[in-house]
């Protein structure tokens, strides 16, 4: 029940890019198309859960018994820069296809904030290993709805009759907004 | 101590990354095809993005990959050395230059302002240029300031374009906020050197140099044809190298002469540049005053079949003709009520006045006889 709560929690009421604001820069740029927005979605899927585990056994077996907890931002990046960098290497090795399909959004990951931000979070709000790992799964799916749900938007904008000064980047944040304050709703599912 | 905890810490976790990514890099290596990296050597590195591809190298990887594309940048030679690497033929590439559609220089496009404002052509567009044509070259320079390879050069008042350091970028036909400026095939030896859209009428009275949509090119060479009140070339790609026909106003120069007049600018060819005109506004003149003549020799002729007593208003007219200015609607009135020999007499009068005062005068001579 607990996961559950942290799962729905993280996907919807808390959703990383409508509510708390993290990777607009990927929301923004790679939402043109659905099946981009659908391979930037299983790409940070992938990144988030690997990134979160290693950052949080970095922090949980290096940082905080040395009392470092402050060197944490800096070694997350590092950890996350580098670890981008070898999936990517791995993928390409390992999984042609999937190389392929997420091409050039993998390395876009990491400077993808939402996943510093995931990594951080897990850390303040002092989840158990189980439960960071729910927290980043849940959480990057949450990132993908909306940007699968923004893409699909984005893409019957794209073919409505709207005024020319609204057209494009300007009609986009709107409709972001709007989907961010439709997504204020889901904060009564949880009672309390 | 904790200090140097804290630096053994993130070094620690640098070389470990380090090590971890060079170690990666070895068993992760995939290899490439090899061609792709010959390909990309030969290629420009111009990194325009003119062949729609993210780089050189995304373009090395399509061609590679059997994408049937060509370099516009690197022009025939790459597109040879590309294909002799992927053993296929050369695919057909006309190198296009940026040509720019205006020969409107100080001297010869009439300005209606000085523009004191921001100096580029954007701001000057906004308050429609200072020359009296709209469609022609600003000469700010907006065109020269996003040129990559210094081909543009600003001419008394107009932009030219270096076909042989133009690398067909098309950086400046965007940057132009007129329009002025189009890509041609490099071999072309025909420019239309006008953008103007202006009726001919006004056309011929604001620059030296406009398209007066006189159809004589379009007539005698089907390469051209009329766009609005301009001609364009649209026939084959290269074209003639010299025309079957005289532009009576210059607004299609062949190569040669086109550079000749925007570079070196000797009095040489500016003279033969005027006396051309000269001769031409000579053989217009003549032409319109035989014209003039026959359709009056007509309209007499149709007079006198139509009515042998009737023939007065006619005289009249005629010698009211040297004081014209003065009585002139009352000419008109006058040859209105008569008859209908003479459908547009006030008409004809005007056209006549300016250019033929001489044969008037001979004409005149006659009907009084």
């Amino acid at each position: 029940m607990e996961y559950l709560v942290l799962a729905i929690n993280a996907m919807l009421i808390s959703n990383l890019v409508l509510a708390r604001f993290l990777g607009i820069c990927p929301f923004l740029g790679v939402s043109k198309r659905l099946s981009t927005a659908v391979g930037m979605s299983l790409a940070v899927l992938f990144v988030m859960t690997m990134a979160s585990t290693v950052t949080w056994m970095v922090y949980h077996g290096v940082l905080a018994p040395l009392h470092l907890e402050y060197l944490r931002t800096i070694a997350f990046i590092l950890v996350i820069a580098a670890l981008v960098q070898l999936t990517e290497m791995a993928i390409q090795k390992l999984s042609p296809v999937l190389y392929e399909a997420l091409g050039i959004y993998l390395p876009l990951i990491t400077t993808n904030c939402a996943i510093l931000g995931v990594s951080i979070d897990t850390i303040e709000k002092g989840y158990s290993f189980l439960g960071m790992l729910v927290y980043a799964v849940f959480g990057s799916i949450g990132f993908g709805i909306a940007l699968v749900l923004f893409a699909g938007i984005r893409e019957r904008l794209e073919l409505s009759d709207v005024p020319k000064s609204w057209e494009g980047a300007a009609s986009s944040l709107i409709v972001a907004g709007i989907l961010s304050l439709a997504f204020m709703g889901f904060a009564g599912l949880i009672p309390g | 101590m904790e200090i140097l905890y804290a630096v053994g810490i993130l070094s620690g976790l640098g070389v470990l990354a380090g090590a971890l990514l060079a170690y990666a890099s070895k068993v992760f290596y995939v290899k490439e095809d090899p061609r792709v990296e010959e390909v990309d050597s030969i290629l420009p590195q111009a990194n325009c993005g003119a062949c729609g591809y993210a780089g050189c190298r995304d373009f090395a990887k399509a061609i590679v990959s059997g994408e049937d594309i060509v370099c516009p940048v690197g022009g025939p030679s790459v597109a040879e050395l590309v294909a002799q690497i992927l053993g296929k033929e050369a695919a057909e590439v006309e190198e296009r230059v940026a040509f720019v559609k205006c020969a409107g220089t100080h001297d010869r496009a009439k300005k209606r302002a000085t523009y004191h404002g921001v100096k580029t052509c954007a701001a000057a567009h906004l308050v429609g240029g200072d020359k009296e044509c709209r469609y022609g070259c600003l000469g700010l320079g907006d065109c020269a300031a996003v040129c990559p390879t210094d081909a543009i050069t600003i001419s008394r008042g107009v932009a030219v374009i270096d076909p042989e350091k133009c690398i067909g970028c098309e950086l400046c036909v965007q940057a132009c906020p007129v329009n002025v400026i189009e890509m041609v095939p490099k071999s072309r030896k025909m420019h239309v050197v006008c953008n103007s859209q202006d009726p001919p009428q006004v056309a011929r009275k604001v620059c030296d140099v406009a398209c007066i949509a006189c159809k004589i090119c379009t007539r005698t060479d089907k390469n051209f044809t009329m766009e609005g009140n301009v001609a364009v070339f649209t026939g084959s790609e290269g074209g003639l190298d010299t025309a079957p026909f005289v532009c009576p106003t210059n607004a299609i120069m062949d190569e040669s002469k086109y550079r000749a007049l925007e570079f070196v600018l000797s009095d040489a060819v500016r003279e033969a540049f005027e006396q051309d005109k000269a001769a031409y506004k000579e053989r217009e003149r003549a032409e319109r005053a035989k014209r003039a003549a026959a359709r009056k020799a007509a309209q007499q002729k149709k007079a006198a079949a139509q009515a042998g007593g009737e023939a007065n208003p006619a005289t009249d007219k005629s010698a009211a003709k040297p004081s014209e200015d003065g009585d002139k609607k009352d000419d008109s009135k006058k040859s209105n009520e008569s008859n209908k020999i003479d459908s547009s007499p006030a008409d004809g009068d005007k056209k006549a006045k300016k250019e033929d005062k001489a044969p008037k005068a001979e004409d005149t001579g006659k009907e009084g006889e």
